[in-house]
């Protein structure tokens, strides 16, 4: 797969009661090391260890951009409005939002991993001299031409 | 730019849908005869690669909170054209707009 920067686009997903929200397709390497900075907070010892309570909430707030609740709104505002936002919403509600945001990216990730697959089994395709796939060590997927 | 004044402001942001592209501190923003929203700007920093880019995909948005139609809120205005010049650092742009929404 080649090498390309992030575009920001956006997925809608539907929720119960009419609800949605609108996340972020993908987030590209900052917004993925902002997340990850908030989960994993540096330890006395110097090291990062994983704030497990951080979890959910820096991945919903890494992803959600706009939502239909209309007494909190998020669009356009930066991570620690959204927070403030997620942190008033039901326990509940959180959670069915957090839910979403979880199947949401690992379809995504699901989706990627699908798409280098073929591309790799594509590659050995078109190898001119590439050996017979009885020869190749690893899945042997790929048909000879 | 064409047209009676409408609204002066200090602060604005142009994005690239969340993506931050530029800066603005200062702009003066009209509306011409012929409907269409224009604003001078004073851009003081800028993601070139975000603008470069949002400007590609025809959804940069120039962001304000201002007073208008008697609502002081942040509104938006899609960048229809945009003329950042060729010079680096801080300089003066202009752009065409669109119609503006909450």
């Amino acid at each position: 797969m080649a090498i390309t920067p992030v575009s920001p686009d956006t997925t809608k997903i539907d929720l119960p009661d009419d609800d949605w929200i609108l996340v972020k397709t993908r987030l590209n390497t900052g917004e993925q090391q902002q997340m990850l900075r908030r989960i994993y907070v540096a330890g006395t010892d110097g090291r990062r260890h994983m704030d497990s309570l951080e979890v959910g909430i820096a991945q919903v707030a890494a992803y959600l951009l706009d939502w239909s609740v209309a007494d909190l709104p998020i669009r356009g505002k930066g991570a620690d409005d959204v927070t403030a936002a997620l942190f008033a919403l039901d326990p509940e509600d959180f959670a069915t939002i957090r839910k979403a945001v979880q199947a949401h990216e690992e379809k995504w990730q699901a989706a990627r991993d699908e798409a280098k697959k073929k591309t790799l089994s594509g590659a050995s395709e078109s190898s001119a001299t590439s050996p017979s796939p009885s020869t190749l060590a690893g899945p042997s997927t790929a048909s000879v031409n | 730019m064409i047209g009676r004044e409408v609204i002066r402001g200090k602060v604005a942001r142009i994005d690239w849908e969340w993506y931050p592209a530029a800066t603005i501190e200062g702009f003066t923003m009209a509306v011409g005869t012929d409907g269409q929203w224009h604003v001078r700007a004073n851009l003081v920093s800028s993601n070139a690669f975000n603008m470069s880019r949002g400007q590609e995909a025809g959804r940069l948005m120039f962001i304000a909170t201002v007073k208008l139609r008697e609502k002081k809120r942040e509104w938006r205005w899609p960048v229809e054209r945009i003329d950042t010049g060729s010079a680096l650092g801080p300089r003066e742009i202009v752009a065409t707009l669109g119609e503006p929404f909450p």
